[in-house]
């Protein structure tokens, strides 16, 4: 799998930060738009407004991200421990606002040159993910080619023309598809992009997940990562569809034909293991190691607790602004240390801590707080998913293991009377004899 | 006639970290003198502090290279013994040595 800019600067200047790693590279979310050009059915922004970013804004947060390197305070959310910044450019949709994101990617590039000792100006990064439906405009265009080297960029594809189109809608009612894969083919072809995919499972395409996962690589796309939505109870019904979709992939992957090439995270020998009791670190990156900003410039710990993202079911977390800074009030003060001090032991309860396969569990801090009003209380909602998950992985190395001679298995952890939820006496049976040398 | 010999030397992690920084610093401030050098209204004296910067990166990471494949050389190598050629495997942190020979 590819090593991710944010692995990179932890491994390069991390090791040397002890257990302050996360500091060696922050990510900054700059939302420069909640106004969108495409009117996608599972858009989890149900509060959108066609508020945009002024200049002024996406000054005042660069300028405040110099502000904190110049006063290296180590209990600030950036310090000159902060060796690379990844400015997230999100929506709505971002390429609306292309020239103000341009205008900052600028500023902050001729700022951080300014500064004696400060990495920023060489090692920062770029990021946005976009519909592609303004891909081939100008602007788009200029800014693609004057920042390639710096930018990760993606345009998201659901998968096959009639799946996208399902859900990925004009006001009009027609699909995007078409505009989505030229822009993504010409940003392959022309730029040399990378070809990868993130796919977002839900239970209206879950019964695709394998046609998907063939369309990406007939495609020749590199990447396919697919995770299942927080927002649903999954039920052990459809855990069985899930583990079914894997075991199709998995028979595709070890086919020794094209699809054994690609890098997906579907698929991880490290997983579904017990985590040691002394391991607490939470597995979301919401409880205080990222910053997001509004239009109106406002602070939060991620964009997920901004009102356009919590439909007004819960109150948005606000922890200061750009202007003044974050974390400076007593309220936002207490709010860091709340999130701070959340960890997997305070998050889950005994099941869940004790979970026999709890590694590699996803769980969403923001989430958790929209449904529970509290993002210190892991949601079990995918539960069922996991352990199918669990299972069609004991499945797949267990196979591709025994085919290459190795010694090496998969065991199988799970619960044997959630396993037969799952997938009945005769296939368990089957899984167990594969796990064993 | 002569022969080429690979030997792979493992160094230590923290050593192969401090060249693979300094070479992606080295490799991204070009990056970024390339950028200045685009933009019609830099100010000159920036853009002269930045290219000194990265050069002085450069020299940097050449002595300390030099001074590194010398220290894990694993035969006697160089001015008076066997010509070589190095690479760091900054992925195995490890010194890939190629030693060309005098066939006996």
């Amino acid at each position: 799998m590819r090593e991710s800019h944010s692995d990179i600067m932890a491994r390069l200047y991390g090791r040397a930060l002890n257990d302050k790693w996360d500091r060696a590279c922050r990510n900054i979310t700059f939302q420069v738009t909640e106004n969108c050009n495409a009117c996608c059915t599972y858009c989890y922004q149900t509060h959108k407004t066609k508020k945009r970013m002024p200049w002024e804004v996406g000054k005042a947060i660069a300028d405040y991200l110099f502000r904190m390197w110049d006063e290296d305070d180590p209990s600030a959310f950036i310090s000159r421990d902060t060796k690379s910044l990844i400015l997230d450019f999100i929506g709505g949709e971002p390429l609306l606002e292309i020239e103000l994101i341009d205008r900052i990617c600028d500023y902050f590039w001729h700022e951080a040159v300014k500064r004696d000792g400060c990495l920023w100006g060489d090692t920062f990064r770029i990021s946005m993910i976009s519909n592609g439906l303004l891909y081939f405009g100008k602007p788009v265009q200029d800014f693609i080619k004057k920042y390639k080297d710096r930018l990760s960029f993606a345009i998201t594809i659901d998968g096959p023309k009639e799946m996208h189109d399902a859900c990925r809608i004009l006001a009009d009612g027609s699909g995007t598809w078409a505009a989505a894969n030229a822009a993504q083919k010409h940003y392959h072809n022309a730029y040399g992009g990378y070809l990868g995919t993130k796919v977002t499972i839900s239970p209206d395409n879950l019964i695709y997940l394998n046609k998907t996962f063939r369309y990406f690589v007939d495609n020749g796309y590199e990447e396919f990562h697919a995770n299942p939505i927080f927002e649903h109870e999954w039920t052990p019904y459809e855990s069985k569809e899930y583990y079914k979709q894997l075991c199709l992939i998995a028979d595709d992957m070890l086919s020794q034909s094209k699809y054994g090439a690609i890098s997906t995270s579907l698929f991880d020998e490290q997983f579904f293991v017990p985590i040691p009791e002394t391991d607490l670190t939470p597995w979301c990156g919401g409880t205080g190691l990222m910053m997001a900003f509004d239009p109106d410039g406002k602070a939060y710990p991620c964009l997920r607790y901004m009102e356009s993202s919590l439909n007004g079911e819960q109150e948005p977390i606000c922890v200061g602004d750009c202007f003044t800074g974050a974390y400076l009030k007593q309220e936002h003060i207490d709010i860091r240390k709340w999130l701070s001090a959340m960890n997997r032991r305070t998050s889950c309860d005994d099941e869940c801590f004790y979970c026999p396969i709890a590694k590699g569990c996803a769980s969403c801090a923001a989430w958790n707080y929209q449904k529970y009003g509290t993002p210190d209380k892991k949601d079990k909602g995918i539960c069922w998913m996991h352990r199918a998950r669990s299972l069609a992985n004991a499945y797949y190395w267990n196979q591709k293991w025994v085919r290459e001679g190795s010694t090496k298995r998969m065991p199988i952890l799970l619960e044997r009377e959630h396993a037969l939820q799952i997938v009945g006496e005769k296939e368990l049976k089957v899984l167990t004899s594969l796990a064993e040398v | 006639m002569t022969k080429e010999k690979a030997i792979i030397v493992p160094i230590p992690q923290e050593t192969s970290d401090k060249v693979e920084r300094l070479f992606y610093e080295w490799r991204a401030g070009r990056e970024t003198v390339a950028f200045l050098m685009k933009d019609k209204d830099v100010r000159w004296d920036i853009l002269q502090n930045y290219i000194n910067v990265v050069e002085a990166r450069y020299t940097e990471l050449e002595m300390m290279k030099d001074s590194i494949s010398k220290e894990y050389a694993p035969i006697p190598i160089g001015d008076n013994g066997s010509p070589f050629d190095y690479t760091f495997l900054f992925d195995q942190s490890s010194i890939r040595y190629i030693i060309t020979e005098e066939e006996k």
